[in-house]
């Protein structure tokens, strides 16, 4: 599968730097839009690709940091790069346990920004591999019926199938028979994998 | 009664011997000024009447027996009642003022003493007359000691030798005194007291007596002080934030344009890098380099403006004047560090066109400096000099504040007005830079010259002198 065309924000208020980094980020071979503060890159509609945010700290109205933490409260994923012009300690502190994935100061070296860029894009794509395969796992398991997830359950607990049939009232026979069912269904190889996507799911807050 | 007395062996005698009528009543006339003198005119009336009666009776015709025939025996009893009743009016009145003059006098007394002040007075010759109870109070002192004001006032060994000029200035020209200087209180702590005194003339306007009030001003000077140092500290960590917020909008302003042309400088290597250059791009990231290239200079330009526009006013300003006024507003602070102030200021000097805030600036900083330069030496040879002159035909007028500590050695000479160099532990090291900066704005020069053979520093700046068309 060809890796889709990544895009890079860039979200500065100061007009030099915003046309100065959309030339350097075309000219490494990357997607770019800018735009001149946080509220016009919130309202603006988000092509589905991967994609980072290189951002700056100070701005008028909302602030780089400000931003960061309406976009967590908005479950809105993308990794972010900070960029500025002070170079404040405590600010940095505060970016990077926010979660970012850099803090550059200007005038950056552009190996660094590369870098923080690829990493952040890295990041970005693992995210939407993790969650495309959490979709394609919870389309599965939405076909499954209110037994077989009553059977799932209880199998990647760890009980045998002895043990699952007299829990549910029900004979061994009609156990395995939904089991294999369920097998398919997931699409699961193995128990081992039935396991880890029963897991997958319940960390994605999905099974009911 | 005693006058009666005297009248009666009087009268027997004159009687006895045979002296004539007239003299008769002369001598009880002495008898009746004597009695009036003594009591009141009822007494004195009384004998004067029975003087008459007896002068009348043996001494004139008929003898022993008073009836008016010779003139004297009309004039007499008149004027032996007369003298009585003028003595003793005279005496009441005498009486009275004395009792008035007491009176007054001891109002007097109890207001001197009562007063919430220290009172006294001195003799032309400043040897001391009157201390009031405050005073004698205040210092601890009997009024018999307090008298003996050379030896047993006590002055602050450094206030005694300038205060005592000041004393013996104003005895000898007759002008009043105003002065300030520590004296030692009866609990032995020296506090600072406001000392005046006025002469009081005579008719012929000469001096007769000094009359002088002291107030204590130790928490007035303690609030001075602490208002002068909290009032430095203001300033000074004004200009510290004002500096540090300054320093980040610099920085931010400056970070900015130049993350820019990095950035595009990059852009434009990268793109001239491709295995096909992209020379259009390539041109657009040149282009913008320029840009905001300029851009950054705009951005030192307007910076260095509003740092000019917080301070330009020139007027025409007397140096002199300004070196007095830079003088008092340092007096405290010279005298806290046990450094002798003087000033040298020459008489005429020529105006100049100047900020007077700025040359202000300018000297505090160097008066600081001095005090500062002297502080490892032993008190008393702490001086520090602030001199003035206008060189004529030059048209420029120079000033100098000399220090007599301990010297800048040859290697720092250089470096002394460098910005950012200080010795100090808590100094930004500005002062001089900002200093000679200022100066060199006015037209001026600034440099530091070691004293041959001696220790202390001059610094010395000229400024040229305003002269029409000298713009």
């Amino acid at each position: 599968m060809t890796e889709q065309q990544a895009i890079v924000f860039v979200v500065d208020d100061d007009k030099s730097v915003r046309e100065s980094l959309e030339s350097l980020i075309r000219a490494m071979g990357l997607g770019v839009e800018i735009f001149s503060s946080a509220q016009q890159f919130l309202s603006s509609p988000r092509p589905d690709a991967p994609g980072c945010l290189v951002l700056d700290v100070r701005m008028p109205g909302l602030g780089g940091l400000d931003l960061q933490q309406q976009m967590a409260g908005a479950g809105i994923d993308i990794p972010i790069v900070f960029i500025t012009g002070f170079g404040d300690i405590p600010m940095s502190v505060q970016a990077m346990k926010a979660g970012a994935v850099e803090f550059l100061t200007k005038p950056f070296r552009e190996a660094d920004l590369l870098d923080a860029i690829e990493q952040a894009i890295g990041r970005d794509r693992a995210a939407r591999r993790e969650r495309a395969a959490v979709t394609a796992l919870h389309r599965r398991y939405q076909t499954l019926t209110h037994r077989e997830r009553e059977i799932l359950e209880l199998v990647t607990s760890g009980l045998l199938n002895k043990q699952t049939a007299s829990r549910l009232g029900i004979s061994e026979i009609t156990v395995k028979i939904h089991r294999a069912q369920v097998m398919q269904k997931m699409q699961a190889a193995s128990l081992a994998e039935l396991v880890r996507m029963s897991e997958r799911l319940r960390l994605a807050n999905i099974k009911s | 009664m005693a006058g009666n007395l005297a009248l009666g062996l009087l009268t027997f005698l004159c009687f006895r011997f045979g002296i004539n009528s007239t003299t008769v009543a002369l001598l009880y006339l002495i008898v009746i000024v004597i009695i009036s003198l003594k009591t009141n005119f009822i007494s004195a009336a009384i004998v004067s009447i029975v003087a008459y009666l007896c002068l009348d009776s043996f001494f004139t015709a008929p003898l022993f027996r008073p009836a008016l025939t010779e003139p004297l025996d009309i004039v007499a009893p008149f004027a032996f009642l007369s003298t009585s009743f003028i003595i003793t009016r005279l005496l009441k009145n005498s009486r009275q003022s004395f009792k008035e003059i007491q009176e007054l006098k001891d109002q007097l007394g109890l207001v001197m003493d009562t007063i919430p002040g220290f009172v006294w007075s001195a003799l032309p010759d400043g040897s001391a007359e009157f201390l009031n109870a405050q005073w004698l109070e205040y210092t601890g002192l009997t009024l018999k000691e307090g008298l003996d004001w050379d030896n047993k006032i006590d002055i602050h060994p450094e206030d005694r030798a300038r205060f005592m000029t000041e004393w013996t200035a104003a005895l000898t020209r007759g002008k009043p005194l105003e002065t300030e200087a520590r004296l030692r209180r009866s609990d032995g702590k020296y506090r600072w007291l406001l000392i005046r005194a006025v002469p009081l003339r005579d008719a012929a306007g000469n001096v007769v007596k000094w009359y002088g009030t002291n107030i204590d001003i130790e928490d007035r000077k303690q609030a001075e002080e602490a208002l002068h140092k909290s009032q430095a500290e203001l300033a000074h960590i004004t200009r510290v934030l004002t500096m540090g917020e300054l320093t980040a909008s610099i920085a931010h302003e400056i970070n900015q344009p130049l993350a820019a042309i990095v950035n595009n400088a990059n852009a434009c290597l990268r793109w001239l890098a491709g295995d096909v250059p992209n020379i259009y791009e390539a041109r657009e990231a040149a282009g913008r380099i320029v840009r905001d290239g300029t851009r950054a200079g705009e951005v030192i330009t307007r910076i260095r403006a509003f740092l000019r526009k917080t301070e330009e006013a020139k007027t025409l300003l007397d140096i002199n004047q300004s070196i007095q006024e830079v003088a008092n507003l340092m007096s405290n602070a010279a005298l806290r560090n046990g450094v002798n102030l003087k000033l040298d200021l020459a008489g005429e000097v020529p105006e100049v066109l100047g900020d007077r805030v700025q040359l202000q600036q300018v000297l505090l900083n160097l008066v600081m400096n001095g005090i500062e330069a002297t502080v490892l030496l032993p008190r008393g040879s702490r001086e520090l000099l602030i001199s003035s002159c206008g060189a004529g035909e030059s048209g420029q007028v120079t000033v100098g504040v000399t220090d007599s500590g301990g010297g800048i050695n040859e290697q720092e000479m250089d470096k002394v007005f460098d910005a950012f160099y200080t010795t100090k532990p808590q100094g930004m090291g500005m002062g001089l830079a900002i200093s000679r900066s200022i100066i060199e704005n006015h037209g001026g020069r600034l440099r530091a010259i070691q004293k041959n053979g001696g220790t202390g520093t001059t610094f010395q700046f000229t400024l040229p002198s305003y002269r029409e068309g000298n713009l």
